[in-house]
């Protein structure tokens, strides 16, 4: 546009000066004034001078043959010469050419006029009068004479100084947007709406790979870039022209340094007209900051995940408010509250209310050793107290000091620590009280504990057995022993009981019982735990106990079998005593003398008596000498049998037997039938003057039966009722009751035989009740 | 007497019993007795069998019609002396009854598996004796009918 508008100029200059030329020939006149215009010169034309200061510029006629070179006024105002200053040679003006230009501007004058050409042109730097240079362009017209020699020359200089100074700056700057563009790191390419590129920087060769010059007047499409690339790109690029805005897309290239990734933003370039002609992208290869970004989300992720599913509740805090500023879900999941209800919460909203007032000093504490573990106790939502151990570490978050704490709920560990303490001491306790001697011994077989009852009753200090083995601290024999069983212990994982004779270092004799156990450490070994219980008394006991039961048992057996042999063999002669003095009386009473016969009757009597002693004697040795059968009996039956036996006696004394049903009961049928026949016999014997009436009964009492034998005989002082099942033991002359006093004791026997008791309930002359308690045949439900 | 079919002889009884006590008052009860009869007497064992195979001063002695045995025997003992009774082809139709002062359970099935004919205990009471006695004199010899030699 300036080069068009300069041409221009020009042209209407040179027309300007073709026909004032043609002017100042047709009408000379000669001027001459202060002014130092030159006589006979066109520049004295007056109305060429009004030209001349339209157009400002500085016209000048030069004598070619003279060398005498005159200007319109326009130089000294255009250069600010003052009139003195100038001189009409043209040496003058030779001088002012600036010396680089010189020699063109002298050069293609000379070789203009040489050539015959009418017409001049240069463009040169000129002197000012202040010493610096206009940019001027200088015209000029030959004219030549009839014979063809050049004599006069006309011409305008027009000083373009902005123009040039403009078209400087103009490049300058351009200059500079081009070092620019071809040197940007992006790459910058211009389109047409047919997408094709009509530039494209330095940049696009290191990103492709493709020579810049290869791309000018190509689509990308026909550059043979990825279809699924071009497809997004010429969408993008479209749009630009479509909608006049700039459009911004990010893609993935494979460039020759591998993939790259793009950021390209295209903008549309418009006319003068403002329409838009051609679109300007600039791509960008945020590969990096892309990878960075994404290190830096990943990173922040992995922080975030860190922080979130910490499988301890974490949480941040501001550490001058003490405000929540962020919890994790551990955090929400321990203390019971919700993120919100944190949000809005501080620290002290966690703590126990008496712990509160420490709160200021941990902080603290906090800020002065900020990795310390320390023990605190929180409070969570539901009330419970927890114990926490605290890591704590000062972060800035969101622009504000706080600290980024780990809470570690530690109740479980410190209970269980408590737990392990106590139990510790129990165990410590429980073995130093203990009577037991008690120790541990390793697998090797060296005692790794001994409690202090062992070191008492061996005399020993705690130093001198720990680390030994039994063979450094015993006889070899007992040793042998000892350690042979340890290792049964070990080899069969079971715990054994022995009894072992050892000598106490007094040298006396000690049975110890022995109770050896295996016990696993942590490390998989198996120790043998023991205990001893010095048992040297009871077996002393034991032993006599066991010598004296074993006696007292041959005793018995040989009482009874005394006692049996004694009324068995007893009966031989017996028979003879009883036998002969029942003959003598038989074939002699009453031929003898009256003495004779009363002496005969008291033999008689007395071998009676005696038979039925001995009967009695060896029933109640046979109760105990003969095994019983225990079995479940109908008492019913067993009372039948009894009253058919003694009927007899019943018929004999007119009595009444009064009977309820009678249970069932774990009883020897005949023993049984035995008690009865005894109880209802005693009953009828003692009887009162009124005619016997005996009642049975039963009643139920736990898992027994008691039943009762109830009589209207003459009863019996509670003195003597103890007494009454004594054998032997009579209460009553033989004279008034027959008997040996043998029955009461026999069904007393027989009821503690069944794991009964027998007992009586009487007053004298209110008759008696003798009750037994015997066991149920079946239990006996409620 | 009216029932007894073979009251025309005298019955022989041996008594194999070492207490004279009762040897006597058996003799004085046999001989109160209606049935004619004719008491031996052997006072152990070994006595006892040699009557029964007529050894030493024996062999004269008639084959008795019913042997009335006590255990309680010096030198061998009743079992001995019925084990031998009861295994003898000739012997062992001869009825024998225990008669003895033991009233175990054990000697009564003993002597039953040794194929005693009967088990009494001496009862202690002369009376009762006297009944006894007349009761075996009874159902043996008059109310059972004997093998015949």
């Amino acid at each position: 546009m300036m080069d068009g508008l300069l041409i221009g100029i020009g042209l209407f200059a040179g027309g300007v000066l073709a026909g004032a030329a043609g002017m100042v020939l047709l009408r000379r006149k000669q001027r001459k004034d202060a002014s130092g215009w030159a006589g006979d010169s066109l520049l004295d034309d007056e109305t060429l001078m009004l030209v001349a200061r339209a157009t400002n510029d500085a016209l000048w006629d030069l004598d070619l043959r003279t060398n005498e070179l005159h200007w319109s006024e326009q130089l000294s105002h255009n250069f600010g010469y003052e009139e003195g200053d100038l001189r009409t040679v043209l040496d003058w003006w030779t001088v002012r050419v600036h010396p680089e230009d010189r020699e063109h501007a002298e050069g293609t004058l000379n070789e203009a006029i040489a050539a015959g050409r009418a017409n001049w042109s240069a463009e040169y730097r000129f002197l000012r009068a202040d010493g610096s240079y206009a940019d001027v362009i200088d015209r000029g017209h030959t004219m030549y004479d009839a014979a063809g020699r050049a004599v006069r020359m006309i011409g305008a200089m027009i000083d373009v100084t902005p123009l040039r100074e403009a078209e400087r700056a103009l490049h300058r700057k351009e200059q500079q947007f081009v070092t620019l563009v071809e040197n940007a790191p992006d790459v910058i390419a211009r389109f047409d709406r047919d997408l094709r590129h009509l530039y494209v920087n330095k940049a696009v060769e290191r990103a492709t790979g493709i020579p810049a010059e290869d791309f000018i007047g190509k689509t990308n499409r026909e550059l043979g870039m990825p279809r699924e690339l071009v497809d997004r790109w010429e969408a993008a690029m479209r749009n630009v022209f479509e909608t006049e805005a700039k459009q911004e897309i990010e893609f993935e290239f494979d460039g020759p340094e591998g993939q790259l990734h793009m950021m390209a933003l295209a903008v549309p370039e418009r006319n003068e007209r403002g329409e838009v002609t051609s679109a300007l992208s600039i791509v960008r290869d945020i590969t990096e900051f892309h990878r960075a970004q994404e290190a830096s989300r990943k990173s922040e992720e992995r922080y975030r995940t860190l922080f979130e599913s910490n499988p301890h509740p974490m949480w941040v805090f501001d550490v001058e408010t003490l405000k929540f500023l962020a919890v994790n879900e551990a955090a929400v999941r321990k203390y019971g509250y919700t993120r919100e209800e944190f949000s809005s919460m501080t620290i002290k909203d966690i703590r126990p209310l008496e712990d509160v007032p420490e709160l200021a000093n941990d902080v603290e504490m906090l800020e002065q050793n900020p990795h310390d573990l320390d023990v605190w106790r929180h409070r969570l939502k539901d009330g419970t107290l927890i114990d926490v151990e605290i890591t704590s570490n000062r972060i800035t978050f969101e622009d504000r000091p706080a600290a980024l704490v780990l809470a570690h709920d530690v109740t479980e560990r410190l209970r269980a620590e408590r737990a392990l303490r106590e139990s510790e001491q129990r165990f410590a306790t429980f073995m130093n009280n203990n009577p037991a001697v008690a120790w541990i011994k390793d697998a090797d077989g060296c005692y790794a504990y001994v409690n202090p009852t062992l070191c008492c009753e061996y005399q020993v200090s705690e130093e001198e057995v720990i680390g030994h083995t039994d063979h450094e601290l015993l006889p070899e024999r007992v040793a042998d022993v000892l350690r042979a069983n340890d290792e049964t212990v070990i080899a069969s994982g079971e715990p054994i009981e022995t009894i072992e004779a050892i000598s106490n270092p007094d040298g006396t004799d000690h049975i110890w019982l022995i109770y050896k156990f295996p016990i696993e450490n942590s490390r998989g070994e198996t120790l043998v735990g023991g205990l001893g219980l010095d048992i040297t008394e009871q077996k002393q006991n034991e032993q006599a106990l066991r010598e004296y039961a074993e006696a007292l048992e041959r005793s018995n057996r040989d009482l009874e079998q005394f006692a049996y042999v004694a009324s068995h063999d007893l009966q031989e002669p017996l028979r003879m005593v009883s036998s002969y003095t029942s003959m003598l009386a038989k074939r002699y009473k009453g031929q003898l003398d009256a003495d004779a016969d009363e002496f005969i009757e008291y033999a008689v009597g007395g071998a009676t008596r005696m038979q039925r002693l001995i009967q009695d004697l060896l029933s109640y040795s046979r109760i105990g000498s003969h095994g019983i059968e225990i079995t479940a009996t109908d008492a019913d039956e067993a009372l039948d049998t009894a009253i058919q036996n003694i009927s007899e006696t019943i018929n004999e004394h007119g009595a009444t037997v009064q009977r309820q049903p009678l249970p069932r009961v774990k009883a020897d049928h005949g023993q049984l039938v035995q008690l009865f026949q005894n109880l209802l016999t005693n009953s009828i014997k003692f009887r009162g003057d009124t005619p016997p009436c005996v009642q049975v009964f039963a009643e139920q009492r736990d898992n027994d039966w008691v039943i009762s034998v109830r009589d209207n005989g003459v009863g019996i002082d509670p003195e003597y009722q103890e007494q009454i099942f004594v054998i032997f033991r009579r209460l009553h002359s033989r004279e008034k009751y027959a008997g040996t006093g043998i029955g009461l004791a026999l069904c007393k026997r027989i009821v503690e035989r069944h794991g009964g008791r027998i007992w009586v309930e009487s007053a004298a002359g209110r008759g008696s009740t003798f009750r037994f308690t015997i066991p149920a045949a079946e239990e006996i439900s409620p | 007497m009216k029932h007894a079919p073979n009251t025309t002889r005298s019955i022989e009884i041996l008594l194999i019993e070492d207490n004279p006590g009762d040897v006597r008052l058996t003799r004085e009860v046999l001989s109160e007795g209606k049935i004619l009869n004719q008491l031996h007497v052997a006072i152990d064992g070994v006595q006892g069998l040699d009557y029964l195979y007529r050894r030493e001063h024996f062999h004269e002695a008639p084959r008795p019609d019913l042997v009335l045995l006590d255990l309680n025997l010096p030198r061998k003992d009743g079992f001995e002396v019925l084990a031998a009774i009861k295994e003898d082809n000739d012997l062992k139709s001869i009825p024998v009854v225990v008669l003895t002062s033991s009233s175990a359970d054990r000697d009564v099935l003993n002597s039953y598996e040794l194929h005693a004919n009967c088990y009494i205990t001496k009862p202690v009471d002369l009376d009762q004796f006297i009944e006894v006695i007349r009761s075996i004199e009874h159902f043996w010899l008059t109310i059972v009918h004997l093998p015949t030699q």
